[in-house]
Parts: C-alpha cells; structure tokens; sequence
C-alpha cells in the first residue's frame, strides 16, 4: 500500500554513504566529532549496529560499538580497539581482514577509503560522542523515569504545582526570574487568552484601582465566565484541530465547548465523526477534509491529539524512539484504513487490512497498534462474499446518489482507536500533548518542545511538572476549563516579560514569552483599540455590554483574513508592513473621524498631553511612560496647525507599533 | 542526551550538517534544540558566493509543447506541421517558430530529458515550483522562497520575491508558497496590476507625515524591543524598517522609466513588459521574479495556439537574453523558461495535444550555465526519454547550483532537518559551467 514516491528519502542516501561520505564537506581532523560524524558513525549505523548496538535484535559477540565504553570493553574476543598500539585494534584488524570469517562486517569488506577513515579515527584516539551504554541507550521514554509517587500530592492546586516546579528548576539554574508583571500589563495578556482582545481602558483602569487581594483570581473568573471566552477557546482549538476547514466544525465546537463538554467526549466525537445527533453535528470536519489522504489523517491524528509525527516511520523505524517502528505507523493508519470519502460524509468500511513494505523490502500486514507499541484486538472481519460485496457496491452508488451517508459499520476501528487510546495505561499520550498544546498557547513555549515531538526521548523542560498535570487532567476527566484556570492563576504565567539583557532559555520560563498575537487577537485588538472610550458604556446592562464587545471583535474578523497565523518562528512579512502602511483601509476603518471612534474622542479633548495619554491608554492598554508622553505631546504641539493629521499619525504609531502587536 | 530529531542513517547527511554547526555532539541537549531553526543558522549559509544572483522564471502556464519549441520531430507523425531549424549549436535544431533563439542557441541550455511523472496541472505546478512534491504533514517552500531566504539582504530596499501573474488561467494551480520559510519570503504578487499593492504612499497622507509617523512608531518601539528582544519581535520592527526602501522602489515598476527603444525588443505584449519589468528588478538585485505566460494549455488547435505564441516566447526570451548580456547581468542572472508540463506527442482529435510528463523540455541560460548544452534525448517520435532523464528535483537543484546555492544546504523544521532537495538528487553536472 506505501506510495512509492514516499520512499525516495529512504533509498536514495543508503548509496550517498558507501560512496564513502567523500563529497560533501571539507576535510576535517580525525581527533574531531564532525570527522566522527561525517565519515565514521554512518558507517557504524549502516555496517555494524544491526548486531552490535542498542537496536541489534541480538547483540552478537557481546560487543557494542555505539558508545566508547563499549569499544574500550569490547566483547567476548577483547577490547575492540587499543589505545596503545591503535594499528592493532581488533576492530580495524577485523575490517581490514583477508580471510572471510573472521571478516567485518560479514556480507563484505568495506571499501578501502572507509576502512581509512577508521584507521584515522582510532589513531585520533576513537573519540566518541556517547561516552557510555546508557548514553547510547535511549530506550527508556523519559516518563517511565517520572516516578508516580515522587509527584506532589495530587489534591494541590494547578497554579501550586506549576509555581513549586518552575521554581525548582530556575533555582537549579541559579536564575532570578522577572518581577510579576505590572496590573496593565497582566489584566492585557490575561484578557488577550482568555477572551481573545485587548481590555478597554475602563477594565485596565478597574483592576488597577482594584485592592482585593484576590483581584485576579476575580478577574479570572469574570472572563472565564463570559461568553467571550468560549468564542476564544473555540478559535483556538478549531485552528489547531483543522486549521479552519471544513464546514460545520466551528458550530460543533461552540456548543462543545459552552456546554464544558470534556476533551475526552470531543475527541471520540471527532475521531468518530458520527454526526447523527444534534450535539455531534459537524464533528465529522476534522474527518472529511482528511479523507482523502489516509498518511495526512493518520499524521494529523498523531500531531493533534498525541503531540508526536511518526511520518518517519513510514518509510524506516524510527531512530531515536526505538519504540517507533514502521509497525506502529502502519499500525495506527490501520485504525484509519477503513475510511473512506463519501460524497459529503465520511464512511468507514467492515473490512479490510493494509500491508507495507520493510525497509528489508519485504510486505508485512499491519496490525492495529497503538504508540505505547500495544498491539489493540479486534474482533474478526472476513472479505465478504461476492453477493455482499454486490449489495455494498449498491448501497454505496445508492447513498451517493441521495446524498445519504453510509451506515455506520457494526465495529468501527475508529471507535476503538478512540477508546484504546484513552485507557489506563495508554492515556498519557492523549492527556499530555493536551496540556502540552494549552501550556505552549499560554505561555508561548511548551513543556515540550517542539509540541509534535513528544516522544520518549525528547523529555520536557520540567518532566515531574508535565506529568502531574497531564495526570491532574485525566483525574478531573478532560477538563480544560480547569486547567487553563489553573494555569494563568500561577505566578509563573504572572511574570513581566520584560528582560534586560541577553533573555534566560524559553523553557525556563524566567519571564513571560512574547508571543505574537493571532489574526483574530490583531483584528479585535485593533476594533477595541479604535473604539472610543465611551462607546463600551460601563452602565449599560451586562447583556448589552456583552453584545457590543462581541460586535466590536466581529469587526476585526476583516483583518484577521489578512494575517497569517503565527508559528514557532514566526516572522512578521514585509506585506503586512505594507498593509498597514499604505492600504486605505487603514485610514477608512481604523482612523475615521465618525462617532464613536478613538479619533474623534481624542481630538475633543484639548491638551495635547491629554490626548497622547488618553491615546496610549486606549491602544497599548496602559499609562504613558514619561519619555512617550513627551515625544507624542511634543509632536502634538508641532502639528497644531493640522490637529487632525496629527492625531491621526499619533495613533497610526501606536497601532502598528511591536508592543501593540505582540502578547507580552 | 539524545534529542528528537530524526537521526536515521537515512539522514545522515543532516545529523553532520547539524552537528557542525553546533560544533560538538555532546551538548545538544543542553544547547536547546527547540531553538533551532531555520533563521538561527546562518552560520550553514555557504552560500555567501551566490550574493548579488537573480533568477528570472519564465513560467509557461498550462504546460508548452516540446515539439513546438525545444524538441521538434519534424516529418514523424507526432511531429505536427512545423519544421525543425539549425542553431548557432552545431547539430542542434528547434523549432521554426523560434529563429531567435535558434541563432543565440550558443549561449543557451535545453534539457531535453524531463520526465516529471505528474500531468495533473496543480499537482505538477507545486511540483516543478518545489522541486518535489509535498509530504502529508509538510509543505515544502518553492524556488522563489529558497531564493529569497538565500540571496535576499535583510536591508534590501528591493521585493526578494516578484510574482507576476495576470492571466487568471492556473493562477492558483502555482500558488506559490514560502511555506515553513514564513511570510519573510513570501511573493510580492501582481495579477491585476502591474504595480505591486500597497507600495504607493496614499495621497491623503503627506511625505512628512509618513515619515514623521515612522520615527513616532520607531521611538515607542524601542524600549519595547529593547526588553523584547525576541526573534519574532525584531521580525516586526525589520518589516517596518523596510517599508520605506520598498517604496522608493515604486519607479522599479514603472516602465515609462525605459526608453522607447529598450522597450521595442521585448515587443507591445504583457509578456514583454513583464520580462522588462524582471530585467529591472533583477538590475536592481532582486533575487527572484517570476513571470507567468498562462494560456498554453491547447487541448485543442495546439498548432494554431502555438503559432501564435512560440512567436512571442522566441521574441520575449531573446529580448531578454540580449538585454541581460549587454548590461552585463547575465554574468549574474539565470532565465528559467519552464511550465508544469509539456505536450503529448500524439495529436489528437481537435488537432491539440493534451498534458504530458514524461518526455519534455526546459530551457534556460546564464549564469552558472554550460553554454549551448542539450542535455537529454527522446526517442524518434518524442514518447519517451531514451538518455539522461531527469526530474523536477534535478532541474530545481540544477538551478540552485547555477547560480552558487549549496543544493544540499539544510533548513530545520523544528529539529527535523530538510535539505533544499531531497536526498539523493543532484544537480546536472553536465550543464553547470
């Protein structure tokens, strides 16, 4: 079943070595790790660590040749190389060998130029980046090291833990971390994740006048509990679940999650796009614009919901995680391999299998596995006979027709994925890439970086930290509501993100990350920015309250088309400089004088120390430093003879500035 | 202390790369490999030499006929109604339809031998735009983006990546895409106009004003960044620093800037002002501009369609290779004419020829360039490649090495190494001067 096309990674760089590793780079000494690397491990993994390493299915002559120790040791024969007479190595001795059994490796001897490298390399002294066995042996996954017992008690609160974590490790790392942030600068981030915009100058100004001790806590509460945060929360999770596509899924999602449907229900409903009932309308999205390319759904599914990409293993084994195996790729497409598209539905078939190819070149049939390397049962499914397969070909020409779907199948393999997948033992996958994926929204980095490489053998900054809230999560069934909550409540998500000097590494979160606002986040922070003051009416009803803020962010939905959505290294574009420099839309929808708007506020008020305060308040969502209040008052009072214009540059500034671009 | 990316000795090639440029194995972990990425690693950019080289691609959207252009088989019965004529390269011939190029035929490369397998127009665009095709969970980022983030200068005051487009034909089968490289190295892309968007100062805002509001922007910004001072952050401040250069390049797109008898070789047509166009930027460093020609996709009547419009390649492409020579650009500047695919040899019933992979033709000339090579043979009637057959990814690295881009050069997609072509794919040596 494997595409051919997919196997060109794996084939074409097999010859580009026993040419010898010659063409590609300047010489470079034998005592170095980059002539190891070049010229002397690739030998090593493609002639000798079938028998004589970690992965060797048999370790042969007891000899390992995949970390220093093991050379010095040797195997049954003696140490394989000589650190005083280096020529007389076994190891070149037997490279170098005429007589076939005693030969290495086996199948044949090495060309002339490789055996020379070796013979440099073990001259230089053999220098050997993995020092030792378990160096080299990588096989544990860094969560079985965790010991349960060790976490801290389970009924502490999430901001508790996350705080008594991160504080360990930046005293580990003798690092003072930053000051809490300032109220403005946190009642913004806050109110930027959790509703998705910017806060009105009335709220900044409230929580900044407010004294209670437990004012954040309130605040957030008071977001959590308002409808703006469910439309955040359903943005963020339809981006990272299909990116927006698919018809239906937004809906799917909105009812979801107002109703604090758990994770655990989502994810079945979606992985088995069942869109029979009311509540599960559109769930089949993540499905349908999937179908068509089964390695597509079978890696999403894996990136999405695991946080890992085993795309490696479907052309070789993993070679980091030894428990990647082309087995497991084509063992969790089998899950899939039933689906099919159908007209406007997804179906799933009662039969059928998929077979590979090794890298041997063998075929294999695939069985259901799971990524713990589990393999999953299921019941019985024989080819049916023709007369059946007749009346299913009808069935199918006949739901087509109608626009029907396909009946459901009596055992959806779907279904068990779902299901195994969230059973004690395998769970762990599931709950900590979600904590992973919430973590990184929140705090601009994951535990886990990057957030699809959540293997065993890529352990996170803070290892206790992740388990004991992945296990917190699957305690309180899923629920995400609770561990946002849990999250921003710490002091470690408090912190200012200011840093003077050369900032401390991301993951350990010293101070917060700057993270670059999302399309939607940049569209309503810009209606919220441009929007007067006054227009918000803090003695309306709540209701009408409410409704005006989501008019206002429905407003920015037009610029959010225009971004693009941050990744890990985002870099901002040359166009949207553009955009925001040139485009008349700018001075249409953003710097009007109409009522209601910034613009004509400001030029109501008649001190020009006034209005460059009222204006950075109303934009960057804090008090003007006195250096800025000066340079815009200043400029103000040049341009007295054209107020508007002025105004208007004024505030340009301010809503194309970084500051005003980025969470921080 | 290992990490997560793909150590497999199927790649290698990238774990060395990657090592050197961390310069020791043992500290990978502790390095934060997170980090990695593609814009963190100028120290594996060697390609310092290819600074200051432009690539110009004459992209034939719908897919050109070999045997009307680069590959004629005059008197077969695939050969339809043109002759073949001698070039400026002994033994050489092309079609009738291109005399111009058939006497700088010298100075120019064919190759002859593209089996690119794909005859699906959006498939085969992203094909021959990536150089491959793309995999389940990645997009590989096009010719131009890779040109754009090799031979583009953070201070340029230029676009690093033209895209013109006007024809509406296949305009999003080739979308072009900077994919993992980020919007840095997207296309600056003109289909309506010929003017790229947002480039003009509005007339309601005053030369001062723009300016003055610059520096306002600037001194808010840089206490900000100074306490900021992230990759992402200064990306911000970067794009806005370029605004002001890009827009002193608005006369780049002004044609009226060239004489009348600059612009007579190139001819009265879109296609001939758009090369114009490309040799001005080019002229001006731009390191990537592609011009689209669409509308070869001749099903029907190919022989008429062809008639008309290998006329104006021959005119166009000629104009330019004489231009480029004689302000001494060629030296740096490598003309690409290719599109998704070529035509069938068979001729069909409404006297077209439909979509065909499997033996067809490129052209190209300039720098880095073998002059007057052919490289590749079809057999008698042009159905299949009897020597030297190459694919999309040996025409893509082939023209990376032109020009002194190291095809083997790697970008990280988080930890994951991804070299500019795939494994195994090199360029042609045979054409590579």
């Amino acid at each position: 079943m494997i595409g051919s096309s997919k196997r060109f990674f794996c084939t074409a760089l097999t010859g580009f070595f026993t040419a010898g590793g010659t063409c590609l780079f300047a010489a470079s000494p034998p005592g170095s790790v980059t002539f190891f690397e070049e010229k002397i491990r690739p030998a090593l993994a493609e002639h000798c660590y079938k028998c004589h390493s970690a992965k060797a299915v048999k370790l042969k002559g007891g000899l390992r040749l995949d970390h220093r120790e093991g050379l010095l040791k040797g195997g049954g024969t003696g140490p394989a190389i000589s650190s005083l007479k280096p020529d007389d190595s076994l190891l070149l001795k037997s490279l170098r060998h005429p007589d076939k059994d005693l030969l290495m490796p086996p199948d044949g001897q090495l060309p002339a130029e490789v055996i020379a490298n070796f013979e440099k390399w073990v001259k230089a002294g053999a220098p050997f980046p993995e020092a030792t066995a378990s160096a080299a042996n990588d096989a544990k996954a860094w969560w079985d090291a965790v010991v349960e017992k060790d976490l801290l008690p389970a009924d502490r609160p999430i901001h508790v833990v996350v705080d008594h974590y991160v504080a360990a490790k930046l005293t580990q790392a003798k690092l003072q971390p930053a000051p809490a942030a300032s109220d403005a600068n946190f009642i913004r981030r806050l109110t930027l994740d959790l509703a998705g915009r910017i806060p009105t100058t009335a709220e900044v100004r409230a929580y900044i006048a407010a004294t209670e001790p437990d004012k954040a806590a309130q605040l957030v509460e008071r977001l959590m509990s308002a409808p703006g945060f469910v439309r955040h929360q359903v943005t963020e999770f339809e981006w990272l679940l299909t990116e927006g596509q698919g018809s239906g899924f937004r809906d799917y999602l909105t009812r979801a999650i107002s109703e604090g449907r758990r994770w655990d229900r989502v994810f079945k409903e979606v992985i088995a796009g069942d869109t029979a009932t009311p509540e599960t309308k559109g769930a089949d999205a993540f499905l349908r614009t999937r179908a068509k390319d089964l390695d597509k759904l079978v890696t999403d599914v894996s990136v999405r919901f695991f946080g890992v990409n085993i795309s490696c293993a479907q052309c070789h084994d993993h070679p980091l995680v030894p428990a990647w195996k082309q087995d497991h790729y084509y063992g969790m497409k089998s899950f899939f391999s039933r689906t099919f598209e159908h007209g406007e539905f997804v179906g799933e078939s009662a039969y059928g299998t998929i077979s590979f190819k090794t890298t041997a070149g063998d075929t294999k049939q695939a069985r259901l596995m799971f990524l713990s390397g589990d393999a999953v049962e299921e019941p019985a499914a024989p080819e049916p006979n023709e007369a059946q397969k007749k009346e299913e070909k009808r069935l199918l020409e006949e739901t087509k027709k109608n626009k029907q779907p396909m009946p459901a199948p009596k055992f959806s393999r779907r279904a068990l994925l779902a299901e195994a997948s969230l059973r004690s033992g395998h769970e762990g996958f599931f709950a900590r890439a979600l904590v992973n994926q919430v973590w990184q929204r929140l705090f601009g980095h994951g535990l886990v970086m990057p957030v699809d490489q959540m293997h065993g053998q890529n352990p996170p900054s803070h290892p206790a930290l992740l388990q004991w809230l992945a296990r917190d999560l699957v305690k309180h069934d899923y629920d995400v509501r609770r561990l946002v909550r849990g999250l921003v409540q710490s002091a470690a998500y408090a912190r200012s993100s200011r840093w003077d000097g050369a900032r401390p590494e991301p993951g350990l979160f010293a101070a917060a990350q700057p993270r670059a606002l999302t399309p939607q986040q940049v569209g309503a922070a810009l209606q919220f920015a441009v929007t007067s003051p006054e227009a918000f009416k803090p003695d309306a009803k709540p209701e009408e309250r409410e409704k005006f803020i989501e008019q206002v962010e429905r407003a920015g939905q037009g610029w959010a088309s225009s971004l693009e959505r941050p990744g890990d290294d985002f870099q901002v574009g040359v166009d949207e400089a553009l955009l925001f420099s040139n485009s008349d839309r700018v001075q249409r929808e953003l710097l009007a004088l109409s009522n209601d708007r910034l613009l004509k506020g400001l030029l109501d008020l008649k001190n020009n120390r006034e209005l460059a305060t009222a204006a950075v308040w109303n934009v960057l969502s804090r008090p003007p430093e006195p250096r800025e209040l000066q340079v815009l008052a200043d400029y103000l009072d040049k341009r007295s003879d054209r107020p508007t214009e002025a105004v208007r540059q004024v505030v340009w500034s301010l809503l194309t500035s970084t500051e005003f671009r980025f969470n921080h | 202390m290992n990490t997560h990316f793909c150590g497999s000795s199927e790649h290698d090639v990238s774990r060395r790369a990657f090592l050197r440029t961390l310069g020791a194995g043992t500290g990978l972990a502790a390095s934060g490999i997170g980090a990695m990425h593609s814009f963190a690693t100028p120290s594996l950019n060697d390609t310092l030499k290819a600074s200051g080289k432009s690539v110009i691609l004459l992209w034939l959207a719908g897919g050109a006929s070999q045997l009307e252009t680069w590959d004629p088989k005059p008197g077969r019965p695939t050969g339809g109604p043109f002759a073949a004529i001698p070039t400026s390269v002994p033994g050489v011939h092309i079609s009738e339809l291109m005399p111009q190029m058939a006497k700088r035929m010298k100075d120019i490369c064919v190759i002859r031998g593209l089996n690119t397998k794909n005859g699906d127009h959006g498939g085969a665009a992203q094909l021959m735009m990536r150089g491959r095709a793309d995999e389940p969970s990645l997009r590989y980022p096009d010719m131009g983006a890779v040109l754009a983030r090799e031979l583009g200068r953070t201070d340029s005051k230029v676009p690093d990546y033209v895209s013109f487009y006007a024809a509406t034909e296949g305009r999003d089968f080739s979308r072009q895409g900077s994919s993992f490289l980020g919007a840095r190295y997207a296309p600056m892309k003109l289909a309506e106009s010929m003017v790229p968007p947002n480039l003009k100062r509005l007339e309601s805002i005053t030369e001062l004003d723009h300016h003055a509001r610059a520096e306002l922007q600037q001194l808010i910004n840089n206490q900000f960044i100074a306490g900021h001072g992230t990759g992402p952050v200064k990306s911000h401040a970067n794009a806005y620093a370029r605004v002001h250069g890009l827009m002193s390049s608005e006369t780049l797109f002004d044609l009226s800037q060239e004489s009348a008898k600059a612009r007579e070789p190139y001819g009265p047509t879109l296609f001939g002002e758009q090369a114009l166009m490309a040799r001005r930027m080019v002229e001006a460093g731009v390191p990537f501009v592609r011009v689209s020609r669409a509308w070869w996709d001749s099903h029907g009547q190919n022989f008429e369609t062809h008639q008309e419009m290998v006329p104006e390649l021959d005119r166009v492409m000629s104009a330019l290779h004489d231009d480029l020579k004689q302000r001494g650009l060629l030296e740096r500047t490598l003309v690409l004419a290719v599109g998704e695919f070529g035509r069938t040899p068979a001729i069909n019933a409404s006297l077209g020829r439909d979509h065909f992979a499997a033996a067809w033709s490129a052209a190209m000339f300039g720098c880095g360039l073998k002059p007057g090579a052919v490289f590749g043979k079809t057999d008698k009637d042009g159905q299949t490649v009897i020597e030297d057959q190459v694919g999309a990814g040996e025409l893509f690295a082939t023209v990376l090495a032109a020009i002194g881009v190291n095809p083997k050069k790697e970008y990280h997609v988080g930890a994951r190494p991804i070299p500019l072509v795939n494994p195994g794919i090199k360029p042609i040596t045979q054409v590579l001067a």
